[in-house]
């Protein structure tokens, strides 16, 4: 009995033990996809969604995907969007998709000391700084760093086109 | 009342066990810093965890800012490795018990401050402008600016302000003293790389400068940050706790 006392005993203290305090900031504990369902990237989710690559945006990664805001997409010539989400057109969409992610969790301190960095569609994009201005390829980047359960985000104002 | 009885009384022993002979110091190398009032063009709310020396645990606050910036005077403007920080506020009022800290300047004159609460975390900081920015010096860590609570010396007096390598700032009195800390946010960690050096914030005579532009990278990403006025001026120097030898 004492000795289940004891147990008993030694199990509150350990619960009531502080945990290791963890800090927080919002996005960390959630998916690629799930921060860019919460942060209106809605074309870009419906984008995903059509080319079947939410369950890999959704996995272990880590990857670093450049997001192109709803104003990016827009920006596409008339009827681009629409025939990419078309069936017919899903590779063409994965390849542009995989054109916005890189490999591992490249934090903004490392991608201004890059000047490419290859894509998971297998080409390279260019980086440059100037001006105070980070670029991938002719995209701006506009918000770095949406550290994510399974990477990065960098917001971009331009969508990325592979050659 | 109690805090103020409490700060006498480490006053008081401090200057019974006075601030130390101690090793030359090693301010060599280490600039002095402009602060000046920082909008950003994105605010930055994010909580951090840190350690520095006035405590042994390590702690979570709410970071929100940057609010101020600062970098070399003008005269160092063109080192190779610059040091600049974003300063960010810590969220309502994290205080420690009153302790004090002698710190000796360049040029090798002591001085005691009793320290009572973190205001502010420092953020190592580089600056864009074209191609890859400048390094962030090695020795360089994270900290944060404790307020200071008796910012006298051992004679009751205001500690003399150092000369400043810039001719056009002048100091008042001490306002804050900025030691390393260790943080971490999310899996990137900052270790105290100099475990001794401190810069003192001085307030300085107001002083307008003319708005500056910046785009800055630092541990939360970019930012731009639109600088205006001159709040103080941070002196370097070295620390250590007293009665923790």
């Amino acid at each position: 009995m004492s000795k289940l006392i004891f147990g008993l005993a030694l199990c509150l203290v350990v619960a009531s033990l502080p945990m290791r305090a963890q800090a927080g900031c919002g996005t960390c504990d959630k998916t690629i996809v799930e921060n860019a369902v919460a942060s209106n990237f809605g074309t870009l989710v419906a984008a995903v969604k059509a080319a079947g690559l939410v369950e890999t945006l959704s996995g272990a990664g880590p990857y670093t995907v450049f997001a192109p805001t709803d104003a990016a997409f827009a920006k596409l010539p008339n009827g681009t969007l629409e025939s990419l989400l078309k069936p017919e057109n899903k590779e063409k969409l994965v390849a542009i998709l995989k054109y916005h992610v890189v490999s591992g969790t490249v934090l903004a301190k490392d991608v201004v000391q890059l000047s490419s960095a290859t894509t998971a569609e297998g080409s390279d994009v260019k980086i440059k700084v100037s001006d105070g201005v980070v670029n991938v390829n002719a995209a701006t980047v506009v918000k770095t760093d949406v550290k994510c359960k399974n990477g990065v985000i960098h917001v971009i104002d331009a969508v990325l086109l592979p050659n | 009342m109690q805090r103020t009885a409490a700060a006498t009384g480490l006053l008081f022993a401090a200057i019974m066990l006075g601030c130390a002979a101690r090793a030359s110091t090693d301010t060599a190398g280490k600039p002095s810093l402009v602060v000046r009032e920082a909008q950003p063009e994105k605010v930055i709310r994010h909580e951090v965890e840190w350690r520095g020396p006035l405590r042994s645990e390590r702690r979570v606050s709410m970071l929100e800012g940057p609010k101020l910036f600062s970098g070399p005077v003008s005269a160092e403007k063109n080192t190779s490795e610059p040091v600049r920080f974003s300063w960010y506020k810590i969220e309502g009022t994290d205080e420690f018990p009153a302790t004090t800290v002698c710190v000796t300047m360049a040029g090798g004159s002591e001085v005691e401050f009793v320290v009572d609460a973190a205001a502010y975390l420092l953020s190592m900081t580089q600056t864009l402008d074209v191609g890859t920015p400048a390094d962030i010096p090695a020795w360089l860590s994270q900290y944060v600016a404790y307020r200071i609570l008796t910012p006298l010396d051992r004679e009751g007096k205001l500690p003399a302000a150092p000369v400043t390598a810039d001719p056009n700032i002048h100091l008042k009195s001490p306002a804050l003293l900025c030691l390393p800390v260790e943080q971490w946010h999310h899996h990137d960690s900052f270790p105290v790389k100099s475990s001794e050096s401190c810069w003192i914030a001085y307030s300085v005579a107001p002083r307008e400068g003319e708005v500056e532009s910046l785009s800055t990278l630092d541990q939360f990403g970019l930012n731009s940050l639109q600088l205006t006025a001159v709040k103080w001026l941070c002196v370097p120097g070295e620390f250590r706790l007293v009665g923790r030898d």
